[in-house]
């Protein structure tokens, strides 16, 4: 084979194995041929390139379709039904108040949760069933209104607490607790932060207590790593605090505007205590 | 036009079964890139480099086509997209005098070569293109351009190069002086 047919079958890649270590050491001891072929190198790609180009300029010489830029692909007639769905709701509204009936806002179960962002800790948290349950006497926790929700059930659910960032953070409880299967995971099913969801949030923290359901009882148990809180917790959205991040310091539980300290009871079932330190009740209502 | 009449079409070198893809499949493709974060600008280009491509495959009989044309181009456009991001990114961190030094270098080198290109006659042009962009064999490129036989091809091929070459070393030698 002559030289430069060599050099054309190993710039195109049709060497075989064998010719290309043969033709490598070759190039590797002998500068004169390596010039030689960074030369044709240049040559060849250059042959290409102008033909590439041509092929280019072909093609962007020839008509194409427009191109929509709206990621949301509005066509005209998606643009008409949603005008005629607008008029229609717009209707009923006007119907709805010459009729003098009260327009009353729907609570979605949406509504009490409160987005955030966590840093979890692998602490994991088992949820135990058969707790012993003691009746609550405080005429606070008494008085709370049941409203409905649907929240979603997770029984058994291991659930991790996160490392509180910003003590002065929130601790958001994403709903409440099913009548009948008595335990529900607040928040996530697989307690899965969907990064999607994070926004709108100034919070940067979230506690995901195990809850069980026990109709007008209020407990808790806390052993520093673990918050289970025994009772019907389902009628509002419920808040935990961190006022610090020391392992054994009280968190702080806002139920229907009461604020009551979880302290380190090693695990054992607790009555739910209202918060009488006006120093950190005016510090817990100020966050 | 179907997938096998393309594919015959670029098979005898017909460059208007790229125009027939080109316009056929614009929109998917380009959608596809501009959804991924490209312009309209970037898209176009890189479809025309995907068709390019599909092109070299089919006529360097590289391919063995087990889908639709249209899925293949667009597999061939996300994997050229996908370079194109990773390219962004690398420029991104490297320094940028010394590549922007790198490419007028070459581009210099390679306006010249262009030149000398053009330069060539008409024949030389095809056969050169036809070995070395179109990957042809001899015994094609002589059914292409109507040679008697291959050994003509590679004698024409074999001129036609020696003259490219002493065209590009005259013009190299001259800037050379120059420099």
């Amino acid at each position: 084979m002559e030289i430069q047919d060599k050099i054309d079958t190993y710039l195109m890649g049709r060497m075989s194995e064998r010719e290309l270590t043969s033709f490598e050491s070759e190039l590797a001891n002998n500068p004169k041929l390596q010039a030689e072929v960074d030369f044709q190198n240049d040559i060849i790609s250059s042959i290409q390139d102008t033909k590439r180009l041509q092929l280019k300029q072909r093609l962007s010489s020839l008509e194409t379709p427009p191109i929509t830029t709206s990621s949301f692909g509005f066509k005209p007639w998606a643009i008409g039904v949603s005008l005629l769905s607008l008029s229609v709701l717009g209707g009923l509204v006007v119907w709805n108040m010459n009729n003098g009936k009260e327009i009353s806002p729907t609570i979605t179960e949406d509504k009490h949760i409160t987005r955030s962002i966590i840093k979890p800790k692998n602490n994991i948290v088992t949820t135990e069933e058969n707790s012993v349950v003691e009746t609550i006497t405080h005429k606070e926790v008494n008085n709370i209104i049941i409203e409905e929700e649907k929240p979603s059930i997770v029984e058994n659910t291991e659930i991790t607490k996160p490392v509180i960032a910003d003590p002065s953070t929130l601790v958001p409880n994403p709903g409440g607790i099913d009548e009948t299967e008595g335990i529900r995971n607040a928040g996530h099913e697989n307690n899965m932060i969907d990064p999607l969801e994070q926004e709108d949030t100034h919070i940067s923290t979230k506690l995901t207590p195990v809850v069980k359901q026990n109709k007008s009882m209020f407990h808790y148990q806390y052993d520093g790593d673990k918050l289970t809180l025994i009772g019907n917790f389902k009628s509002d959205t419920y808040t935990v605090y961190e006022l610090t991040q020391q392992k054994n310091s009280p968190l702080y539980l806002k139920f229907k505007d009461n604020f009551y300290s979880l302290t380190n009871n090693n695990g054992k079932t607790k009555k739910l205590e209202l918060v009488t330190n006006e120093n950190i009740l005016s510090e817990l209502k100020s966050r | 036009m179907k997938d096998t009449e393309v594919i015959k079409k670029i098979e005898e070198g017909d460059e208007a079964a790229i125009d027939f893809l080109y316009q056929k499949y614009y929109k998917m493709m380009v959608n596809m890139i501009i959804k991924n974060n490209g312009t309209e600008e970037e898209a176009r280009d890189i479809f025309q480099d995907a068709l390019i491509v599909f092109w070299q495959k089919v006529r360097f009989k590289s391919l063995v086509l087990t889908s639709k044309i249209s899925t293949y181009l667009y597999s061939i456009c996300r994997n050229l997209w996908l370079k194109e991001l990773e390219h962004k990114k690398r420029l991104s961190y490297e320094k940028k005098d010394d590549i922007q030094n790198l490419t007028i270098e070459a581009d210099e080198r390679k306006k010249i070569i262009h030149q000398c290109i053009n330069d060539l006659g008409e024949t030389c042009q095809k056969v050169l293109t036809l070995y070395y962009f179109d990957g042809l064999s001899m015994k094609e490129i002589a059914k292409e351009l109507a040679f008697s036989n291959a050994d003509t091809a590679k004698t024409k091929k074999y001129k036609c190069k020696k003259a490219l070459d002493k065209l590009v070393k005259e013009k190299y030698s001259i800037e050379d002086f120059m420099d």
